[in-house]
């Protein structure tokens, strides 16, 4: 629990290994992180506050931030409670395939977003399988908000599931069966007991998936269209603004995303902190010792 | 509540834990399920309590299928291993739960709650620390709490999993008893699962011996200390000596062998190789045709002996136990 590597036993080194290393940390993320961060923030306020009020009063920007937000907005709750029922079914119920679907919850994160976003083209695009039944029906998922939000939906969905799975899958679930065997019903076992075990790894797992939302640039970039102030995202839009070579306001937009970035960073860590502690709570727990 | 169990199978993923189970437990008796690590007294424990359906069979509670009925009608008290208390509740809520699940209709009011608990508390000596969590107990405390938590619900059979298993040796030898009192009084069916003969002869009325997946033995601990069915009851209840004699083999106890100083017509010869008293006895190692040979006597009988390293004595079976 020790955060001081001076002090770990398993350092071993001279002291100046140890410096050399510290210096080479502080070093790679400065060139990688701060330097890159630090330039387009520069760019940002290199004419003041102005690039910022002239970038919101465009119609497109306020439109991709307006779409970027209602997509987090529907995607981040539907995946959480899908995520939730999603671990409990699957740590909770033994059946045949569990485990392929365990492997399965995987592909979001491995495919390349790209391939997700040809994926949904193929199924809903105009000559996708779907296409002709839209299109008869006068339906536009594709190039439309729908086609967005799927995408986003498909990117985003393992987040919340894979954060609540290790920790209901606790081997053997004494504290949900002695509350069955006092009389505890469904709900209240659920709300009682499981739910005050897995609350901060959810909060964690909502903060992950909404700064995924937010930020996803590949798979929404192919069913996009890039419609300006129609179906470009605030990633979408800052590549525009790139595109047209207004370097100042793509900085602008691009310090907007990072900052809602910043935002989930921090939930992040308190998030972490707090799931941090519970879990404490939990090795302590009677349950857990030997 | 009296139970039955009626040819009770079960396998996990290819391997037969039980294999065959009948048993009756009587109303009121305190029962110990007794047998090595992996002998499935855990596993037909957790079948009783309905945690888990039998392959085949069937448990009858008071005449009725347990299975498919309700907790609250079949009121069992299930005490875990680990006590599985609730980590985010105080000791007063992980108490009060089973009374808060209730349905309305027979939910007590939070006065009457509050009584309830405060009587349990006071029950298991610990009205001290109802505001505290369960990771702020210590391991006896923790198995106290745990026993109320299921009291609470005025459960008419008592299943108690290795409930000493994780406690340190005083605390266990307190608990023991303070179980045993609290049996007497409230004279609920009780079973319990343990590993320890000692702990089952002591606490027990009847011990129900399990190995492999079957019961090798059930009676009283007298019945299975003194008249064991088979050499493997024997061996499982205390110390015992195979010893070749006469043609035949003889599981005797240590106690259950007298030394003498002169052979015998039924005696065979053996050298003295150790001497250690052993609490209220005292305990020789001999060796006998090869055979290690263990015998106990009063320390009023060795007095009386003439006994030392290296010396020859006599052994004479008290008792003649063989196994066709």
């Amino acid at each position: 629990m020790n955060g001081n590597p001076s002090s770990s036993p398993l350092v071993m080194e001279p002291p100046w290994v140890r410096r050399a290393l510290i210096a080479f940390a502080c070093l790679h993320i400065g060139l990688l992180i701060v330097l890159p961060f630090a330039s387009v923030l520069w760019q940002a306020f290199s004419h003041g506050l102005s690039t910022f009020s002239q970038l919101l009063a465009t119609r497109d920007t306020r439109s991709a931030i307006a779409l970027t937000l209602s997509i987090a907005a529907i995607a981040v709750p539907v995946n959480s409670l899908f995520g939730l029922l999603l671990a409990w079914g699957l740590t909770h119920l033994r059946f045949p395939g569990r485990r392929f679907l365990l492997t399965l919850l995987d592909l979001p994160f491995s495919i390349s977003p790209v391939v997700a976003g040809l994926l949904f083209i193929l199924i809903f695009g105009n000559n996708g399988y779907l296409g002709p039944f839209l299109r008869s029906h006068h339906l536009k998922v594709i190039f439309a908000f729908p086609g967005l939000l799927l995408v986003t939906l498909f990117v985003t969905m393992p987040f919340v599931a894979k954060e609540l799975i290790p920790l209901m899958d606790d081997a053997d679930h004494d504290e949900e069966e002695a509350a069955r065997l006092l009389g505890g019903s469904w709900w209240r076992i659920f709300w009682k007991i499981t739910f005050p075990n897995i609350k901060w790894g959810l909060l964690y797992g909502i903060v992950l998936c909404t700064a995924r939302a937010m930020g996803e640039f590949g798979a929404v970039a192919v069913v996009s269209g890039s419609i300006r102030g129609r179906t470009n995202t605030l990633p979408l839009h800052i590549e525009a603004l790139f595109q047209d070579g207004d370097l100042p306001a793509a900085s602008a937009a691009a310090s907007l995303l990072a900052l809602l970035g910043i935002i989930s960073l921090v939930s992040r860590g308190i998030a972490a902190r707090l799931r941090k502690r519970s879990e404490a709570l939990r090795l302590s727990a009677p349950s857990s010792t030997p | 509540m009296s139970i039955i169990i009626n040819n009770v199978h079960k396998s996990y993923s290819g391997s037969h834990v039980l294999k065959g189970i009948n048993l009756t437990v009587n109303t009121g008796e305190l029962l110990a399920l007794l047998g090595p690590s992996g002998c499935g007294k855990t596993t037909l424990l957790r079948i009783i309590a309905g945690l888990e359906p039998p392959d085949e069979g069937e448990v009858l509670c008071n005449g009725l299928p347990a299975a498919g009925s309700s907790p609250q009608e079949s009121r069992i008290g299930f005490v875990f291993q680990h006590y599985a208390l609730f980590r985010h509740m105080s000791v007063f809520e992980n108490i009060a739960f089973g009374l808060r699940a209730k349905p309305r209709a027979q939910r007590p009011s939070e006065a009457q709650i509050r009584e309830k608990v405060e009587k349990l508390l006071e029950l298991i000596q610990l009205e001290w620390i109802a505001k505290r969590l369960p990771s702020e107990l210590s391991g006896g405390q923790r198995q106290r709490v745990a026993l109320a938590r299921v009291l609470a619900v005025d459960p008419s059979v008592l299943l108690l999993d290795e409930p000493f298993g994780a406690l340190d040796a005083k605390v266990r030898q307190e608990l023991r008893h303070w179980l045993r009192e609290r049996h007497a009084d409230l004279g609920v069916t009780t079973i319990f699962v343990t590993h320890d003969q000692e702990e089952a002869m002591e606490v027990s009325d009847r011990i129900v011996l399990i190995h492999d997946g079957k019961i090798e033995q059930t009676g009283s601990p007298d019945d299975l200390y003194n008249h064991p069915v088979n050499p493997f009851v024997c061996d499982f209840l205390g110390l015992v000596n195979m010893l070749p004699l006469h043609g035949k083999t003889l599981y005797l106890r240590p106690h259950e062998i007298a030394l003498e100083s002169a052979p015998l017509p039924e005696t065979c010869p053996a050298t003295i190789t150790a001497i250690r008293t052993a609490g209220p006895m005292v305990q020789l190692e001999l060796r006998a045709d090869g055979h290690p040979v263990t015998v106990a006597m009063t320390h009023e009988q060795f007095a009386k002996g003439d006994f030392a390293i290296g010396k020859t004595a006599h052994l004479r079976p008290l008792l003649e136990r063989e196994f066709g």
